[in-house]
């Protein structure tokens, strides 16, 4: 191997290795088919963030997690890069579901105090106006002039919702990031 | 009293955001004799919070079905995040007993329950498979002739297939260019037709989103549209309002006019551009587009 080669993919050691979080992944909802995976990589060649995104790449995050790379998968900023789109899911021959395990991987990196701080953003917004933006009488007055009824979601109506399920305290307890190296070399 | 009634869902974005599409889809449909009522305690679907805990998105999407069933009427949602997510949360829901009584204890205490009763119908399908495409092409008396149209499908239209796809096959999907094709504009194909939007992503790689919305218009550019056609609230965010940003990215300019389809059935039924249809509300103007219309109006 090329010595930047070994410089980009160090090895993995048994320090690096978390034997349950497969076990983890796979009781969480979403997760249920990581196991599945039999690294065809149709899902990375499928996948529209790939093809502009080097940092990101479906198969390679699913291998990371087979392997049990706990931190290195939680704590990235790559498990967010994922729009959702379902192209993978759709195409994948082991129905391992890609799309939902995407979101099981970001529901346990919130539960183990990495969510993306775009996360709390939302959180919070929904929790005061029930949707992700505010309206007000700035935004009531335009929909009013272009002849549309005003819009009045009652506050907090999503509040006790998020404080039921948790998500409010744990969203309290975020750990600070790691942050990445100047050239963003964490992929 | 009019065959059809729905609860509208506007989402989160539609109501600040994309007010064109509110308007023009509100005149189509009363136009076309399809009631809808607001309700203000419909609040975000729970989409933009499946990232972070599934149980607190299910249950965000759940009150919303619950106040609707209270209301005794099925949704219509004009975002397709929200009616994925609400799809896929009905289905969930009516599949797991464990999980709906969980949900319902969570329910019980705003004095709500959720039992299935109501329905989620994005508006598109409602177009062509409940209104029907022979009703709807009797509303058409002023045919978009030759006015070139590039559909975006968009993703929680079609995907998860099993839940949301309805007739369409996500690869090779058709609806929409059967609706387009209805207002006599033609649909054209191109590359990158099938391509996301970015909106999930927005928040967290902003970069990547506006390539992706780069990548699609140029592919738009390359087959000579007239115009994007969308319906979807956030797809409208993406392309509509977040052009300019991938025009930078890209150092190029694309000015490419982003319609919702209710615009473009709107301009077919003969309603006014700006006085029904809120063409005054596009970012991207479509004013060589309405030229055109004139002009092809006056010749015949
Ligand atoms: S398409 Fe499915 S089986 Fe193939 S690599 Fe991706 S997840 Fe694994
Ligand atoms: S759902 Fe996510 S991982 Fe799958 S193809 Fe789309 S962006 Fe890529």
């Amino acid at each position: 191997m090329p010595e930047d080669a070994i410089e980009e993919y160090p090895l993995v050691t048994d320090d690096d290795i978390d034997p349950t979080f497969v076990q983890r992944v796979s009781a969480t909802p979403g997760g249920e088919h990581l196991l599945d995976c039999y690294a065809c990589g149709t899902c990375s060649a499928s996948c529209p963030v790939r093809a502009i995104d080097d940092e990101f790449n479906p198969r390679r995050i699913i291998r990371m997690a087979l392997l049990g790379l706990k931190d290195e998968v939680l704590q990235s900023d790559f498990i967010w890069f994922c729009t959702g789109c379902y192209i993978c899911q759709e195409r994948c021959p082991q129905d391992v579901r890609i799309t939902e395990l995407m979101m099981a991987f970001r529901n346990v990196a919130t539960e183990e105090g990495y969510p993306h701080p775009t996360v709390a953003i939302i959180a919070d917004t929904v929790a005061k106006h029930g949707i992700i933006m505010e309206i007000g009488e700035f935004e009531n007055e335009k929909r009013v002039k272009a002849g549309l009824p005003p819009r009045n979601v009652p506050e907090d109506v999503h509040r006790g919702i998020l404080e039921s399920t948790g998500l409010t305290e744990t969203l309290k307890k975020a750990k600070p990031r790691p942050t990445k190296d100047a050239d963003g070399g964490d992929a | 009293m009019s065959k059809f009634k729905f609860a509208l869902f506007l989402g989160c974005n539609a109501p600040v955001r994309t007010l064109n599409y509110d308007r023009a889809t509100r005149v189509v449909l009363s136009k076309l004799d399809v009631e809808v009522v607001d309700q203000d305690e419909f609040a975000c679907c729970g989409y933009p919070l499946e990232s972070a805990d599934h149980l607190t998105a299910i249950t965000m999407g759940a009150r919303n079905l619950a106040v609707a069933e209270r209301e005794g009427l099925d949704i219509l949602a004009i975002c397709s995040a929200c009616s994925g997510s609400l799809m896929r949360t009905r289905s969930m829901l009516i599949e797991d007993e464990e999980l709906r009584k969980d949900v319902n204890e969570r329910l019980a205490k705003m004095g709500l329950e959720f039992t299935g009763k109501s329905k989620v119908r994005h508006i598109m399908r409602f177009f062509h498979e409940d209104y029907g495409m022979e009703e709807l092409k009797k509303h058409v008396v002023r045919p978009l002739d030759g006015v070139k149209v590039a559909v975006h499908y968009g993703c929680h239209y079609l995907k998860p297939s099993e839940i949301v796809g309805g007739p369409d096959n996500p690869e090779m999907p058709h609806t929409v260019d059967e609706l387009v094709d209805l207002t006599g504009a033609e649909s054209v194909d191109y590359t990158e037709r099938l391509l996301c939007c970015g909106g999930a992503i927005l928040g967290y790689r902003e970069r990547d989103s506006q390539l992706l919305i780069a990548k699609k218009m140029q592919s738009i550019l390359d087959v000579e549209a007239d115009c994007m056609e969308m319906h979807c609230a956030f797809c409208g965010v993406m392309y509509d309002g977040n052009q300019k940003a991938a025009e930078r990215i890209a150092d190029k300019k694309f000015k490419v006019p982003v319609l919702p389809y209710t615009q473009l059935l709107g301009l077919a039924m003969g309603l006014d551009p700006y006085e029904d249809l809120g063409f005054k509300l596009n970012r991207v103007k479509a004013k060589d587009l309405l030229a055109k219309l004139e002009e092809v109006g006056s010749e015949s």
